[in-house]
């Protein structure tokens, strides 16, 4: 038996419902259906997420007040994590890392004179305000790097007031050839404190470090520099000349407890793990040197003076 | 262009983000599945027809995404399955038995329809017998059990196989024979039982 009755077939095709079709409404609003649902194709995620979010059955109060809350979260996140861009002055921490180096192009200075050109940040206490005024008139160490950067060498020499050894006769000769030292904005940057510094003030300390290692001669301070370690500053020439001895005893006159070390090489790299002496826990103040071995070693005696010197008086007072 | 492209075709168009493809997708399916509709949900429930019309295209519009899955089954045969299956929800929540399948001794000689017109005749007096004989048809209909009903009319009006029945009223093959073997014998009864006396009318 056939499966397909054609008379069947023919009156189902004469049926009176043969051209019943659904009412234009129902038409229309599949059509609708279809066009928004390929609208809204890329939404499809965003629609269901809103669609999941809503079916947690939240009032309209209870989404804006989580909406509210965490807008406050982010405005605090968001201040909390602002850095301060400009720190006028901070007083630093002792065990922060601070440098402070004078240096010199070594192509610019005769190598005969070379021992005494530069001479860490003297004595005398009065000599860090300027400083910190200085610090506190610039805004920022950026613009302080542009500053330093366009102004000439003895200039800066006299802003960051290094003291020339009146027994150098050369000294100011040498500052004017050595326009292109950067060392002052070091010690500029030095004094400023910053809880992180920008790269650019990075690699411009980098720089300055550099040039320090060139020009044969410089001091590193390991520790930070407050005020009264700015008063510590070396002064190398007055070191060699009064003797390591008198030195310490001046400085141990004025509070100023300290080790030199001598380093020739990498002082930037190899001191930054030796901020404390070991046997009297004073700080070390690093001096880098290299090349000119007869002054290397008055030197070396006259560092090896002073430190003698700090231990014996340690040994004696401070225990 | 809805003549060229094939249903796959104009689907596939549509899953791409094109809104003309299923228009003329749905002009060329509307009247037969809102006919079958009809006539599957019967008398009795022909005002759920539009429901469940629009109801299967919202379908078919959500489950876009899944078409290309569907490689086993033609767009035609997709689309008469969520209708069918939606129809039949409908029918089960009326109380309308939906399952069951009568049994029926076949008997095919002299069958009053054997006297009917050819089935081809364009004679307008032929015309009106089976007009006639459409509207007998569509009250025998209405006495089929669900499931033979649908076997008849997906056969002989949607013209699809007996393997796309298979898959449409997801069942055996055997079994969409068995169906349609029923409903043919019960229709051919119930139609020659009606048509005789106008048959004998119009030959006097």
């Amino acid at each position: 038996m056939s499966l397909q009755d054609k008379h069947l077939q023919t009156a189902l095709h004469h049926a009176p419902d043969q051209d019943l079709a659904p009412s234009q409404s129902v038409r229309k609003s599949i059509l609708n259906y279809a066009n928004n649902a390929i609208k809204s194709a890329p939404e499809n995620w965003l629609r269901r997420s809103l669609n999941a979010f809503v079916n947690w059955h939240l009032k309209t109060w209870q989404v804006t007040g989580m909406g509210a809350l965490a807008s406050m979260l982010l405005v605090i996140v968001m201040v909390r994590e602002q850095a301060p861009e400009e720190p006028i002055w901070v007083e630093p921490d002792n065990k922060s890392v601070a440098q402070v180096e004078v240096s010199q192009s070594k192509a610019e200075i005769p190598a005969a004179n070379a021992p005494e050109v530069y001479q860490a940040l003297p004595e005398p206490a009065e000599r860090a305000a300027p400083m910190r005024e200085e610090a506190k008139a610039k805004p920022s160490l950026e613009k302080r790097e542009l500053a330093t950067q366009e102004a000439p060498a003895k200039e800066l020499a006299e802003k960051t007031q290094i003291a020339l050894a009146p027994e150098l006769p050369k000294m100011a000769e040498m500052a004017d050839a050595a326009e292109a030292v950067q060392a002052p904005e070091a010690a500029v940057v030095a004094v400023a404190p910053k809880p992180k510094p920008s790269p650019a003030v990075e690699l411009e300390a980098k720089k300055s470090l550099s040039n320090a290692r060139q020009a044969n001669i410089g001091v590193v301070n390991e520790a930070p520099m407050s005020d009264a370690q700015m008063s510590q500053a070396l002064n190398i020439g007055a070191l060699i000349k009064q003797g390591g001895e008198a030195t310490a005893k001046q400085d141990i006159a004025a509070g100023n407890l300290r080790v030199l070390k001598i380093e020739t090489q990498a002082c930037d790299i190899a001191t930054k793990h030796q901020a404390h002496d070991v046997d009297t826990n004073y700080n070390v103040m690093v001096i880098c040197d290299a090349d000119d071995k007869a002054r290397s070693e008055q030197l070396q005696r006259e560092v090896n003076a002073y430190n003698q010197t700090m231990r014996n008086w340690h040994q004696t007072h401070q225990k | 262009m809805s003549d060229v492209f094939a249903d796959e075709e104009l689907m596939r168009q549509f899953c791409a983000g094109k809104a003309n493809a299923f228009g003329l997708l749905y002009a060329r399916h509307e009247k037969p599945l809102y006919r079958y509709l009809r006539r599957l949900l019967g008398s009795t429930e022909a005002t759920k027809a539009e429901d469940v019309f629009q109801d299967t295209w919202m379908k078919l519009v959500d489950a876009k995404d899944s078409w290309q899955a569907r490689d086993n089954a033609s767009f035609k045969t997709w689309l008469y399955t969520l209708a069918h299956h939606r129809a039949i929800d409908i029918l089960r929540k009326s109380g309308r038995e939906v399952s069951a399948d009568e049994g029926w001794t076949e008997d095919d000689t002299e069958s009053p329809w054997q006297l009917w017109p050819a089935a081809t005749a364009q004679q307008p007096e032929q015309q009106a017998f089976w007009r006639k004989a459409g509207q007998q048809l569509l009250q025998c209909l209405d006495a089929l059990p669900v499931l033979q009903r649908a076997a008849f009319i997906l056969h002989h009006d949607d013209g699809l196989s007996v393997e796309e029945i298979t898959f449409v009223i997801n069942t055996e093959f055997e079994t969409v024979k068995s169906r349609l073997r029923y409903a043919l014998s019960k229709l051919r009864m119930c139609m020659g039982a009606h048509l005789q006396p106008i048959l004998e009318k119009d030959s006097t």
